[in-house]
């Protein structure tokens, strides 16, 4: 059994609007042990970017704030720290990189300097060798002549060297956790496939937790072991990657499978899901997806699902979960 | 420890520096250093059998006075020379005091945004809003003639502009990733301002700081025209523009040749600051 690095429940982050309050984190559980990717996967809005910023507590404030949850991070509560107490962890023991590599680097300062950077933060009283450190790091990753390239400036490396960069500087003080938002979503292709191998070659080495925020089906079932499907802010199903691309069972995911065009399938038209993603300011009661789902009952409007077990490591919110899972 | 490519000597650090104007800002500043020790005349020391002369090169002209005399018999190059250290002093100091201000304003009202923000701004609104000159005459008259007292009114005239401008930097910068990528690496908010964002407007800073040095000369000189600002019988440019004013069908030298320099000094400031901004800037950097 691994050891769980992260275990979130029950997290709520609301937002103050002059229109509303916006629930895009409304009740999240899930857990990330060692050396496991976990995928959050949904569509634009449905919260997975939210949940990461709650993770580091950078959701931004006043308008954004924490209402409710608790997040350990191996057994210590992250949401009764101070500020202080979380920029010794922010970089040190959870680390994040984010969607645009063009702009994620200091244009002033050398890779070298960039990348020592959370090294001076962090462990400034041991007697880390920075210069081999970062050698090191950008070997890591795989960047060519790292001796003349870490006195090289951001302008001077392509999209998909500076995200290896952005993921080095990530993975300078080796964190028990990372969190990738949508990391590859800027990226052309083949440079995508080459990054996902490298985080995942990574992964094997140091052992780190990961998560992926991504609405990508291809990143999911490349690296991930675990996926969380997300709606409206909640969790509408988590399972095993195979098991989830063998046997989507809540409606939401069987829908979004559907909708992804398949190679050597030929359809007239492609599957959509009919009507909208709901407002996060006026949720009705009962299911989000309700509206929208194809197999809706009576009871699905009036109250929102139990997270129901379907299977091994296979949980779903869905009323369908008691009658044999949705068709 | 990780020095960029192409971060040579001073050599390499001044390739590509614009000549004509480098070599007019340092002749403006040796004579604002050397000034009273250089000259060969007292410019404040008057002698009246010596007035009017013109320039050498005019009929009636003499050697040992190249750029002529004025009203006062007083010699009008070591006047210019004199001259310059007030201007330039005045000029510099405002320009410091007045982006040292506007700045810390940018940054504050920038990087917090929220209240402090729209309040800083209405503030700085206001004093945009306000013309200048007008401004400038009432609070010189107010707080009387002198070099601090100018150095002061320009300084309260020039902060706001300066505001704007890095405040919008500043918002621009908020946006690029490496800001919430410093954050998320555990960077006090302390350490990201002087670290990441000062640096990366030091760069506005400076070419600003060059385009005020002209502005803030030219509103200095426009002051004491005015009366304003340095008193007389010290040399200042916009003085001696003033004062040459009545005599410019007879005598026109006492108040082209100031302005002449006024010119030149501005615009040698601002052609060095466009070089400075590309000189600074990584990507234009030349490989060794």
């Amino acid at each position: 059994m691994k050891e769980i690095i992260l275990q979130v429940e029950d997290l709520r982050t609301y937002f103050s609007t002059k229109s509303g309050v916006v629930k895009a984190v409304d009740g999240v559980n899930f857990s990330v042990g060692m050396g496991e990717t976990l995928g959050i996967v949904g569509e634009s809005g449905c919260g997975k970017s939210v949940t990461a910023l709650s993770i580091l507590r950078l959701v931004p404030a006043p308008a954004g704030q924490i209402v409710g949850g608790k997040i350990f991070l191996r057994g210590e509560d992250l949401l009764k720290k101070t500020e202080k107490q979380m920029q010794k962890i922010r970089g040190r023991r959870i680390s994040m990189i984010l969607q645009d590599p063009m702009t994620s680097l200091d244009p002033l300062f050398t890779i070298g300097d960039q990348l020592a950077e959370p090294i001076r933060i962090h462990q400034r009283d041991q007697t880390t060798d920075v210069l081999t450190r970062v050698r090191e790091m950008l070997s890591l990753v795989k960047i060519p002549s790292p001796e003349t390239r870490m006195n090289d400036y951001p302008h001077q490396m392509s999209g998909g060297m500076r995200q290896r960069i952005v993921g080095a500087i990530a993975l300078a003080c080796q964190p028990e956790l990372l969190i990738a938002d949508e990391p590859t979503t800027s990226l052309d292709v083949t440079i995508q496939a080459q990054f996902l191998s490298l985080l995942k070659d990574i992964q094997d080495t140091l052992g780190v937790a990961m998560i992926v925020v991504t609405h990508d089906f291809g990143i999911v079932a490349k690296i991930c072991h675990r996926v969380a499907v997300m709606y409206a802010g909640k969790i509408v199903e988590t399972a095993d990657v195979k098991r989830l691309f063998r046997n989507p069972t809540h409606p939401y995911t069987i829908a979004l499978m559907k909708s992804l065009p398949k190679l050597g399938v030929e359809v007239q038209r492609l599957f959509t899901i009919g009507g909208q993603p709901p407002d996060l300011r006026h949720l009705t009661k009962g299911c989000s997806f309700a509206p929208r789902c194809s197999q809706v009952m009576d009871i699905c409007k009036i109250e929102y699902p139990p997270q129901t077990k379907v299977g091994d490591d296979h949980y779903i919110c869905c009323y369908l979960a008691g009658k044999g899972g949705a068709s | 420890m990780f020095e960029g490519r192409g971060m040579g000597g001073l050599k390499e650090a001044l390739k590509g520096i614009p000549l004509i104007p480098a070599t007019i800002l340092v002749m403006v500043v040796a004579a604002g250093l050397l000034g009273p020790s250089v000259v060969p005349y007292d410019p404040v020391e008057t002698n009246l059998p010596d007035s009017f002369l013109p320039p050498i090169w005019k009929e009636g002209g003499r050697m040992t006075h190249p750029l002529g005399t004025d009203q006062f018999g007083r010699d009008v190059l070591s006047r210019l020379v004199v001259g310059a250290r007030i201007s330039l002093l005045v000029g510099c100091m405002a320009v410091f005091f007045s982006g040292f201000f506007g700045t810390v304003v940018a940054i504050t009202s920038g990087y917090l945004g929220g209240s402090v923000d729209a309040f800083l701004m209405r503030m700085t609104d206001a004093m945009l809003s306000m013309p200048y000159l007008l401004i400038g005459v009432a609070l010189a008259g107010i707080m009387g003639p002198g070099l601090i007292n100018l150095v002061i009114v320009l300084a309260v005239l020039g902060w706001a502009s300066y505001a704007r401008v890095i405040r919008s930097e500043v918002l621009r910068l908020k946006t690029q990733e490496f800001i919430a990528l410093a954050r998320i690496a555990g960077c006090s908010t302390v350490r990201i301002l002087w670290k990441h964002i000062f640096p990366n407007i030091a760069n506005t800073m400076i070419v600003l700081g060059t385009l005020q040095l002209g502005i803030t000369i030219i509103l200095a000189a426009s002051l004491s025209f005015l009366g304003m600002g340095v008193p007389p019988p010290t040399p200042e440019w916009g003085l001696m523009v003033a004062e040459g004013r009545e005599y410019l069908s007879t005598a026109w030298w006492l108040a082209t040749l100031p302005g002449t320099c006024i010119l030149l000094t501005c615009l040698a400031a601002n052609l060095l600051g466009d070089w400075l901004r590309l000189r600074l800037d990584p990507k234009y950097r030349q490989r060794a």
